[in-house]
């Protein structure tokens, strides 16, 4: 069972803020999955069997022309003198 | 024919205009799509523009593509470069790229006339379309039942004669299972054939972009065009030295079908789709291919271990969504950047694609990873190995696309039970394989049922190939909402 610690853990870890009144459902919903997902944990697998890997190619690295400072900061909600804005708070 | 030749020959002769063909969509797109929910944007503009730089073409006696001026649209989580992509997420309602996906590009290089972008599960994540921030797309065979998912507007739209053709992508059955649901061809190409540059990440290593249309003609067309090559993804790196397209009506006499067990006998599949999946079967024999028995239990585990691979990246690609460079920033006073990050994607993101996180960060959390995400990367290795061995037997795989028919709406309650409508279509995905829907029956409810034909890897042009066949042998007839396609 996940407990109450571990799963402020992994909300914190991943960046989500769960509302008290959620707590209950979401934290359920998460076991029901885990559930599932133990399926896996159980499976036998063949271990003598390496694994396979696929290779892709690396580009060298060179400098080459990219996206314009504009470009970039034009979906940013603030920004200043060609900077991503974020509110100070005193 | 398919319906991209037919529009083709009637721009060359002149019969209608480019403007006029678009017209007609845009016409058709403004009429319906308040109830069939199909399109979370349009683009008048930029497709009438692009059917009149056609027009001036043709006057001109330039000569033009086969996509030219064929009215097209695509699935939004795929990047159009001024034109807003949302993911239909309220995380990117305000988002819009700066610069084209490769696929998108392609397309444009031959003025393909975008006619607006899909609605879609938010994020891809989910097989009804309801998990779209704006209202689901409805099923055209049934507007109680779902579209399938995650490219729901792409199969809507197609299937109600909205749009030619649809770019939709395909992570775990996005493109198939909704081809499936509403009568479609829907091809999930190779993972490495089509470039994902554009394509906005859930879970990079098994997603692919492939197109949806009414005939396997029209899929294999704008399969070559958007295939091949590209510097800017570097998974893409193979060149196809023949089209598809020219390899449609080839014999498959002495080809070998190979039948999985675990699905033509699968409890879980319903009676009707293994009838109509058993005919084409039989169609192949009568027309000189052989039936190869497989079995490949590890397929049974496919849903659990893809799932644990989606959630995990799909936790590590949304992380970016901070609201600070862009997507949706929370407002109000803030004691830390901590909180302004948690704030904005807590009010942005939906529940589902909550889920995924949280699930996605906790099988890679500590000890947990090696307990599951490492596990599930082995049983994914044992299942590709399982399709190279199955592949020394036979050319091609069919199973049916999804265990049974579109079904209804609201079963938002049983994630669980969801996940498993899949199960056909996710091994495709977990060992990189091309696999196609191709429309093979008509349930006792009039809804459309699919077969699915997977092919070895690069093998794009046999698949096409075996559907064309059966497409013709069977002549089957595309039907839409409004009438069969023609």
């Amino acid at each position: 069972m996940i407990t109450r610690e571990e799963f402020e853990n992994i909300a914190l870890l991943s960046k989500l803020y769960v509302a008290e009144d959620e707590y209950s459902a979401v934290c359920a919903d998460l076991q029901q999955m885990m559930d599932f997902a133990d399926e896996v944990s159980q499976a036998p697998v063949e271990t003598e069997q390496s694994r396979t890997f696929e290779y892709t190619p690396l580009r060298e690295d060179e400098v080459s022309e990219s996206l314009s400072k504009n470009d970039v900061l034009s979906n940013a909600r603030l920004c200043e003198n060609g900077y991503f804005k974020v509110e100070k708070n005193d | 024919m398919g319906k991209i030749e037919r529009i083709h020959s009637s721009l060359l002769s002149r019969e209608v205009s480019c403007r006029e063909l678009t017209e007609e969509y845009l016409s058709a797109i403004e009429r319906d799509n308040s109830t069939l929910s199909a399109f979370v944007t349009v683009t008048e503009d930029c497709a009438l523009e692009t059917a009149d730089k056609v027009d001036k073409k043709l006057s001109k006696g330039e000569s033009i593509g086969m996509l030219s001026g064929v009215p097209m649209s695509i699935k939004d989580n795929i990047s159009t470069k001024g034109i807003r992509t949302t993911c239909c997420s309220k995380m990117l309602w305000n988002y819009t790229p700066v610069y084209d996906a490769t696929a998108y590009s392609r397309l444009k290089l031959q003025d393909a006339v975008l006619l607006g972008k899909n609605n879609m599960d938010e994020f891809a994540m989910g097989n009804t379309g309801e998990n779209s921030c704006i209202a689901p797309s409805k099923n055209p065979f049934d507007m109680s039942r779902v579209t399938g998912g995650s490219s729901s507007g792409s199969a809507c739209a197609v299937s109600s004669n909205l749009s030619v053709y649809s770019l939709g992508s395909d992570t775990g059955g996005s493109v198939r299972q909704p081809a499936a649901f509403c009568g479609l061809v829907g091809l999930k190409p190779t993972f490495g054939a089509v470039s994902r540059y554009g394509l906005i990440a859930y879970a990079s290593s098994l997603e692919q972009i492939g197109p949806m249309a009414t005939s396997v003609e029209d899929v294999s067309l704008v399969f070559d065009a958007i295939s091949g090559k590209d510097v800017l993804d570097s998974t893409c790196n193979r060149e196809y030295e023949e089209s598809t397209f020219s390899h449609l009506n080839d014999s498959i006499k002495g080809k070998r079908v190979g039948i999985i067990r675990e699905f033509s006998q699968g409890e879980h599949i319903s009676s009707e789709v293994k009838e109509a999946v058993n005919k084409v079967v039989c169609t192949y024999e009568a027309m000189g291919a052989n039936v190869v028995e497989l079995t490949m239990p590890e397929l049974l585990q496919a849903v659990p271990v893809y799932y644990i691979i989606a959630c995990a990246e799909a936790s590590s690609n949304l992380a970016r969504y901070d609201g600070i460079r862009y997507g949706y920033r929370a407002q109000g006073d803030f004691q830390s950047v901590h909180e302004l990050i948690c704030r904005s994607r807590s009010e942005a993101f939906g529940k589902e694609v909550k889920r995924r996180i949280l699930m996605g960060t906790n099988v890679l959390s500590g000890d947990k990873c090696s307990y599951y995400y490492d596990k599930a990367k082995l049983l994914k290795d044992n299942i590709c190995r399982q399709f190279a061995r199955a592949f020394e037997k036979c050319d091609v795989i069919i199973t049916p696309t999804t265990p049974t028919p579109a079904f209804e709406c609201n079963r938002k309650a049983e994630s669980v039970e969801l996940l498993c409508e899949d199960a056909c279509a996710i091994p495709a995905n977990l060992a990189s394989l091309p696999a196609v829907n191709l429309p093979c029956g008509v349930s006792k409810t009039g809804l459309p049922i699919g077969v699915q034909i997977i092919g070895n890897k690069f093998c794009e042009a046999l698949v096409l190939n075996m559907a064309y066949k059966y497409q013709q042998e069977a002549q089957l007839e595309f039907c839409t909402k409004w009438g069969v396609s023609q």
